[in-house]
Order: C-alpha cells, then structure tokens, then sequence
C-alpha cells in the first residue's frame, strides 16, 4: 500500500476537454447570463449599485454602477464553458467602454437577447454562419435609422440632461451643464477633488501646463510671476553654464525684449543665481520656466503647442538644437504669460493664426483615428489648451470616497458630453432602440430570405430589451409600461422619476446617439460571433486557487 | 442727394490727422439728432444731426487729447443716458449722456478697444461686449462696472467688428470679424466658434444682423477686400459676392428692410453702395473720391428711412439720408 501524498498546493480541476455543438453554446450562454444579470440593475436612472469584494478580504468591497468597471471585475466562473461565454461578453463589454465609455449595460443585454436567441435558433438546425451573416446584413438599416434620430445638443438645459443621465447628480450636472455649454466638446476641463462642501466650478483664461518655475534662488519656488508683453524662448534644453545663456541674452537685446521667460529641461545653480539677479533689474528680467508631462514624447508636443500658440520656435536636442542657435526671431510672445510652483501659462499668445488653425485641425484628425484612451485623452488635453481658457470642476462631498466617487462620476459625464456635442442626442430611456425595433419590424415583414427573416426579428425583440430591463429596475410591470408606450405613438418614453409616459426629448431624457448605435453595433457583431461557436476547447488542467463558489477571483 | 451739412472739424482743436474710429446714432436719432463721433483727438458729440460738435472728454482733465477709439450707446439712451467709449487702454462710462465719465478697467495689461456693443436688453441684464485690438472680446453683466475676458475657442483675437443679435438676451447670438476671419457665439459672448464661410482667410470688417433674425436667422459679414457673405439660419448656408477688384473695405452694413423696399447698404472706403436688383452686385450710390471713410453708422426713422453718419480718415464727418430709391446708379 502506498504512503498517502501530501495535498498539493492547488486543487486540480478536472476539465471536461472539448465541448461540442449545442452543448457548448448552452454553457457558454449560462455565462453570459451570469454576467449580463450582474449588470442588469445598474441600467436607467436609479443604477443599483454592485458590490465587488476585493482581494484583501478585510476591506470594504468597492461599489461600482459603470458596466465596463464590473465587467471587468469578473474574471473567472468556476465551470470553465460558462466561463467562455462570460469572458466573450466581458471582453466585448471592455473594449466598448474602452471606446466610449458608456452605453455597455446596453451592449450587455442587447448582446444577451442576440445570443439566447440564437442559441435557440441553432438548436432548431439554423445554421449559425448564415445567422451572423444576415446579423450584420440587417443591422446596417438599424443603425442608419438610429443616425437619421440624432439631432445636435442645443444649449446648456439639453447638456445638462446628459449629464444627469450619467452622473444622477443633480448639482453635478448643473455644473457640467454650464462649463461645457461654454467651453464646447473641445474645451479643456479639469475634474478635481474638492475640499468638503459643495461642487464648484471656476474658468481660467488662457492655458496653462504642468511644471512652473525652476528654483530661482534663495526665495525657492513659493512665488509666482507674472508679466504682460513677454517673450517666451521654448526648449528642452539645459543650461549647464552660464556661458550657455550668452547667445540669449543677446538675441533678447536685438530683440527689444524686456521680459523673457526660458523653458528648459533644467538649470544649474549658478545660472539660476545670476537670473535671480536680472529679475530685480529694469533692463532685462529672466525667469527659467520648467513644462513637465509623463514622458518625452509629450514634453515635446507641448513645446510644439506653445510654439503654435505664442508665434516662436521650439529648440529641441533631438534636433540638433542649441543655445548658440537662438535668433530673434525664436522668441514667442504672448499679453501675458505667467509662473508659479506648479504650472506654466499664458494668455494670447502671438499665433500665427493660419498656422495654429492648421495645427488644430492636425490634432483633430489625429482626435478622429485615435482608438488608444490615453492617446485620446493627450489629444484632447492638447486642443483644449490651444483653443484657449480652461475650466476647472472642484467636486464636492462630506468624505473623501464622496469626492473621488464624485470625480470619477464627473469625468464619465464629461466624457459622455463630448460625445453628445460632437455626434449629436438620440430619444433617450430606451426609446430610439424602441423606435428602431419598429424600423426592424417593417423589414421582417419585406423580408426575401428566411435568414433575414430571423435577423430582423431576433434584432426588434433584442431592441425592446434595453427597454424592458429599464423598466423592470424602476419597479414596473414592464409588458403592461411598454404597451402604453407603443399606444402613445413616437418619441413617447417612460420618465421615471414621474411615473409618466412623456415625449422624452421633451422631458430632457436624452441618450448619446454615438453611444446608442455603437452598442447596436458591437452586440449585434460580437453576439454573432459567439453563436458560431462549435466547439469549446480547454486547458487540460489549469490550476486554480481554491476559492468559494460564485464569481471567484 | 441730400447730405445734409459736412461739418469743417479741422475749425476744433484737434490734431492734424484726427482719424475717426468710429461713430454711434442715438437709437432716437431722428428726434434728438445726438450722435457721437471717437477720433483720434477724444469723442465728440452733437445734438443737432451732426452741425456741430463738442468735446466730451474735455471733464477728465487729461493733460493731452485722450484718443477714443470706440463708442457705444445704450439701446435705451433716451431713458438712461448712457455712452460707453472705449480707448488704448480702457473704457469709460457716462450716465449723463457724456458730460461726465467714469474709468472702468479692463484688467491688465490694458486693451485698445476696438468695438463696443451694449444688449438689446441693456436696461435689464447690463450686458456690455468690448473688442480689443489683441485680447479678443471682454464682457460685462453689470452695466461696465466689472469685466472679464471670455475668449474660448477664439484663436484670434484681433478683431475688427463686433454685432449681437436683436433677440440677444433670449439667444445670446453674437458674430466678431477679426483680422483672419468670422466667429460667432451662441451663449452671449462666452464662446466662440470659428465659421469656416469665407474663401480665404480674410479680415472680417463689418457685420450686421437682420432686424427679423429671430425669424429669418439673416445675417451678413463684409471683408477687408470688399467681399460680401450671407449667413441664413442654423445650417450656415452662405453666398459670398465677388470681390471688388479694388479690393475696397466694407467698413459698416446697414441691412434691408424688404417692407420698405431698401436694399443691404454697404459702406465701403470710399463710397456708399446698396445691393443691386440681382441681389449680388453692389450699385454705388455715393462715389466721392477725395473721401477716404472709416467708419459708419445708421439710424432708422418711422418711416423705415435710413440715416447714415459717415467718418473719414482726415477727419471728416458727413450726416445725412440715404434714398437708395431715387439715387443716380440705383437701378430699383
């Protein structure tokens, strides 16, 4: 008889293999269900909140209503088929908030109905192929009617519903509403944690970057500076020496310039010492200036920026620049510029202004292709500050997860309102999907091939799905609302803090059109992938922490 | 035509060269006969359609003419008495119709006003708009007691020419000409948008709004070389004339009044020119030569007729009716 083994470390689970045919997508839409019906209560305008444990056991779970957030969270179901079918949505769910940010709840359970359908459909013998193909056939009407809803935000009472419809934060939204009624998709906002209080907002002229005053002596960096009719010298170079500078100062004296403002990368002590001194003199006051971002390659965009904005030329090391290349005509001028601890900016830069628009448009093409977020982000940062001005959200809150919960809230609303100016509002509260359902209706019925057929009315039940979980979370029945609704006729909708069926657009109850149609979008195509699956394959056995049932880590 | 009287004002103490920058119509024009002239050697008024005219400025006590390069007059002049002047670097307010004037600072460093334009609804919201030579547009919405500058999405910031529209305190609609194009805002002079409506990058140099704007959504801009651009409705759909080969400057629109039969009138460098009957060729009602005009501004009677006080860069002033009905050219 053997000696017993001590128990391994991990406990092996026994994996089935491969799963074939109706077996697997059955599993695997036993997944999806899972997923999507964690995501469920957070759709419409009273999100419940899901609570998500964290790998230390002793804190407090985080409390998330963003879709993506909690998708992601969801990393591994302990039946490995139902598992596949939870990741498959997941991932769709990722990349859509990735993308845009809002709208996956909707993608989820579009992507849900899509896919329960199917699965029944192939159980009947449909073929799947065929299926997907006539999917994404039928969805191109779909969307060209959810296009044709979309009409451009007017006016601060329009932002300020989209907000509310993401933020659900009155005071927030009021706010949102009135900074990007000014400052356009395009403008720079800054979203920050507040002290205690209320929410607040300020506008900032000019634009401002990152970095500010090089030490400047015995005072350090508690000042800040600021002068009108300056000049401004761009670089990300060094001043080593003070022999370096010479070349400068003297460009700055055939210049006529009295106040100068020199970005660079650093300064030693001396010379920072020696334009410590010039400050206190009539004849030419230096100040060394530092612009910081997180990493090279947006120092240098920046120092482009400022170029374009101010009229002067950015010295680069990269290029073979140096000091003893400085001309005249280098300087960039600026009304105003100005520095402290902590930024650098200016207001009314002396643009060339063919050039700077040219530059803008550059970047707003670059805007339009850049699927990464970070670079997104960067770009928008960067067209906000050359159109000029800023505006800064201060986010309130009696504690400091209030404020973070606040910020984070913001920004999704921020961001959700950019894409509302720039693409325009669709009828909200479900009701363009309703309005579309109706659209895929008529086209069942003009249907020539059998597979269209199913298409369209897979697609018109899927439509009405968003509606009905809208719906079910606002605690009515949601056969006998959607009935009153379809009687009441186009653009009717359900407000929920009301009760009432009203004209949506009317009551401010306003959805992203972008965001509409790319939830369509993505779960009509990756719902159609999913159900010509045939075949599951698994890890033989893949080790897995031991963990209690459920959603495990 | 009648021109009414053209006032010798190298009789006052002014400078050699006493350009006007600009000019401003009492709104009851036709009944006080107040206007207002800024030129190089201070503002001017009269109260007698332009027959004579007295310094204003004078009351400051400044030790040499203080320039004013802008003038405005509150829709309500009658009631409230008052005129905004803007110069190299500031504004100045009188609630008494000009005799006395109050410094208001625009911050620093201090701008050279270009334009000034007051709220259809001044009476009530206090809304004042300064264009500036560089620093784009300041705003006020306490009759000029405090200013800020709003300048979102306004890369240019030279501007030349500045309206608002007759429903503004409803809609907020402004337009600025600046030195390399048109912008308009639609949240009372906050923002601003770029209008991407001119063929080339020109100066923008005169704009005006329809009277019926709130219905007809008309507006017009005239550029530095003599182009002419209409604007209708949201959509922004716009024909442009050609230019002058002359490459003459729209420096003021009067816009029509189809009820009364007038034409878009256009003052232009060196005469005064209305829209012909193709709707796109400018028919010259006043060709003066020796004139060289700066600026312009109009007044309507009862009777829809138009009042045109004209400034000249030698420091003339004309004042008087334009009949584009009976004009030499005009071909009605």
């Amino acid at each position: 008889m053997m000696p017993p083994t001590a128990p391994p470390a991990f406990r092996f689970r026994q994996t089935p293999g491969v799963v074939f045919d109706l077996k697997a997508l059955v599993r695997m839409r036993r997944g999806v269900n899972r997923v999507v019906d964690t995501l469920r209560p957070t759709l419409g305008p009273f999100p419940r909140a899901v609570a998500v444990e964290t790998a230390i056991r002793a804190r407090a779970p985080e409390l998330l209503d963003s879709g993506g957030e909690i998708a992601r969270r969801i990393v591994d179901l302990p039946e490995p088929t139902e598992n596949v079918g939870a990741m498959l949505v997941r991932g769709m769910l990722w990349r859509l908030h990735e993308r845009i940010g809002d709208g996956t709840v909707t993608a989820a359970i579009l992507f849900q109905s899509l896919f329960e359908q199917g699965v029944r459909y192939c159980a009947a013998g449909s073929n799947p192929m065929l299926l997907r193909e006539a999917l994404e056939r039928a969805v191109t009407p779909i969307l060209a009617r959810l296009a044709g809803m979309a009409v451009p935000v007017c006016g601060r009472q329009q932002i300020r519903s989209v907000a509310l419809s993401v933020c659900a934060d009155t005071a927030l939204a009021d706010i949102l509403g009135e900074v990007f009624h000014v400052v356009g998709e395009y403008g720079a906002v800054e979203i920050r944690p507040g002290q205690r209080g209320e929410s607040r907002h300020e506008f900032v002229q000019g634009s401002f970057w990152d970095g500010g005053l090089h030490s400047s002596g015995p005072g350090g960096l508690s000042q800040r500076v600021e002068h009108a009719d300056a000049a401004l010298l761009i670089s990300d170079l060094t001043i080593d020496a003070p022999q370096d500078f010479v070349p400068v100062l003297r460009a700055a004296g055939q210049a006529s310039v009295k106040r100068l403002f020199v970005v660079c990368k650093s300064i030693s002590e001396k010379t920072s010492a020696l334009l410590h001194q010039s400050q206190r003199t009539e004849t030419l006051q230096v100040y060394a200036v530092k612009v910081t971002e997180a990493h090279a390659g947006m120092v240098h965009a920046a120092l482009d920026d400022l170029a374009a904005l101010t009229g002067g030329k950015a010295l680069l090391g990269a290029a073979g620049d140096s000091w003893a290349a400085v001309r005249p005509e280098c300087f960039g001028r600026a009304r105003r510029i100005w520095a402290d601890s902590d930024y650098v900016g200016l207001v009314s830069g002396n643009a060339e202004v063919a050039a700077l628009r040219q530059h803008i448009e550059r970047l707003k093409n670059a805007l339009q292709n850049a699927d990464d977020g970070a670079l997104h982000d960067a770009l928008l940062t960067r067209i906000g500050k050359l159109l000029g001005g800023a505006a800064i959200v201060h986010t309130g809150g009696d504690t400091d997860s209030d404020r973070k919960y606040r910020t984070a809230q913001a920004k999704r609303a921020a961001s959700t309102i950019r894409a509302a100016l720039r693409h325009g509002v669709t009828p909200g509260g479900g009701v363009a999907l309703l309005d579309a359902a109706r659209t895929s209706h008529d086209l069942w019925r003009a249907a020539c091939s059998e597979e269209e057929r199913v298409a369209f009315r897979m697609l018109e039940k899927a439509l009405q799905a968003p509606l009905r979980a809208l719906l079910a979370n606002c605690g009515v029945e949601p056969g006998s609302v959607l009935a009153d609704i379809l009687r009441a006729g186009g653009g009717a909708g359900y407000d929920a803090r009301t009760g009432q069926i009203v004209d949506v657009c009317a009551a401010g109850i306003l959805d992203v059109a972008d965001v509409v149609s790319t939830a369509v979008q993505y779960a009509v195509k990756h719902a159609g992938l999913a159900l010509t699956v045939n075949a599951v394959v698994h890890h033989r056995n893949p080790p897995v922490m031991a963990s209690p049932d459920g959603l495990g880590v | 035509m009648d021109w009414g009287c053209e006032v010798d004002v190298r009789a006052q103490p002014a400078a050699v060269t006493d350009y006007i920058y600009d000019v401003a119509l009492s709104p009851r024009f036709a009944q006080d006969g107040t206007c207002f002239a800024a030129r190089a050697s201070g503002l001017y008024r009269s109260t007698d359609s332009g027959a004579s005219w007295q310094s204003c400025l004078d009351s400051l006590g400044t030790d040499a003419p203080l320039a004013a390069t802008a003038v405005g007059l509150s829709p309500a002049f009658a009631m409230d008495r008052t005129v905004f002047a803007g110069t190299n670097g500031g504004v100045f307010r009188s609630t008494d119709g000009g005799d006395s004037w109050q410094y208001l600072s625009l911050g620093a460093p201090p701008p050279v006003v270009t334009a000034l334009t007051l709220s259809p609804a001044f009476a009530t919201d206090g809304v004042v708009l300064a264009a500036t030579l560089d620093d784009g547009v300041y705003r006020s919405v306490n009759r000029g007691d405090g200013w800020l500058g709003w300048n979102f999405g306004l890369i240019d910031r030279h501007i030349h020419c500045l309206a608002v529209s007759p429903g503004f305190a409803q809609d907020g609609v402004a337009v600025i000409g600046t030195e390399h194009g048109l912008y308009t805002s639609g949240n009372g002079g906050r923002s601003w948008r770029e209008v991407d409506a001119l063929r080339a990058s020109a100066p923008v140099t005169a704009v005006a709004f329809a009277p019926d704007y709130v219905s007809s959504g008309a507006w017009w801009a005239g550029t530095g070389h003599g182009a002419l651009v209409e604007m209708r409705g949201a959509a922004m759909r716009h024909r442009e004339t050609p230019e002058r080969p002359d490459g003459e400057r729209i420096q003021w629109l009067a816009p029509p009044d189809p009820p009364h039969g007038r034409p878009l009138t256009a003052v232009l460098e060196s005469q005064v020119a209305a829209l012909g009957p193709s709707g796109w060729q400018w028919v010259s009602l006043w060709p003066d030569e020796g004139a060289s005009i700066t600026c312009a501004a109009h007044a309507l009677d009862g009777a829809g007729r138009l009042t045109l006080l004209v400034g000249t860069s030698d420091g003339g002033l004309w004042c008087g009716p334009v009949d584009t009905a009976n004009s030499p050219g005009w071909r009605g």
